[in-house]
């Protein structure tokens, strides 16, 4: 199990990569459907395998963003980064 | 025992062929789309489909449908069954297994018991291999 979490992990951190410029969007009152779409579409993914990798806390927070309303996605999104981040340092 | 998993998350196709591989006997062969899982299904010829409900764009029981319209060349009682990954668990289990589906497993699921979850759906007999 120890391989498939380091290899989570990496995967962790593309994530970041990749929700880090949306998030900025959804902050800055630029993001469009297509942005809005892109965070559910990776939170719905990460929402299905965080827990089965190990990290449930990943699963629990990305259901929170797959769910959100519009007016709440910053904010979920922000709070999923949040927990991704804390999974990293955790294991460093 | 083959079986074919089909999600469009990489992460989720991994994930199951580490926990169904580690069985003896079990092979599993990935598709990331319905196209895909059409195609894998025809030149593999899987005893047993594990499909993602969410399929990007389709939805399962769209891809449920054109599997059962697949000509498995050998007859209807040949044709593989088809178990569901979904994060929606009960809110549409009932809806897919009167669609046709063998069973439904929850997303996240647990890597240890997959396999053994699969065989007891499929009724077959499964290897303990490696815990």
């Amino acid at each position: 199990m120890n391989e498939l979490r380091d290899y989570y992990r990496g995967r962790i951190r593309e994530r970041i990569a990749e929700l880090e410029p949306l998030s900025a969007e959804l902050a800055a009152g630029r993001a469009g459907d297509g942005e809005r779409s892109a965070v559910r579409q990776v939170a719905h993914q990460l929402k299905g395998t965080g827990a089965s990798y190990g990290f449930p806390a990943v699963s629990e927070s990305a259901a929170v963003v797959d769910g959100a309303a519009d007016d709440d996605l910053a904010g979920a999104l922000a709070d999923l980064l949040a927990v991704l981040h804390a999974e990293l340092a955790e294991e460093t | 025992m083959k079986l074919l998993v089909v999600d469009d998350d990489p992460d989720a196709l991994v994930l199951a062929r580490f926990a169904l591989e580690r069985r003896p006997g079990c092979s599993v062969v990935t598709a990331s789309d319905a196209a895909g899982a059409v195609e894998a299904m025809r030149r593999e010829r899987p005893d047993a489909v594990l499909l993602d409900f969410y399929l990007g764009e389709h939805d399962g029981l769209d891809v449920l449908a054109r599997l059962a319209a697949e000509d498995t060349g050998s007859g209807e009682e040949d044709r593989p069954e088809v178990i569901f990954l979904t994060g929606k668990g009960e809110e549409v289990k009932d809806c897919l297994l009167a669609a046709g589906a063998r069973g439904v497993i929850a997303k996240p699921f647990d890597p240890a018991t997959l396999a053994q979850t699969v065989a007891d759906l499929l009724g077959a007999k499964i290897d303990p291999g490696r815990e």
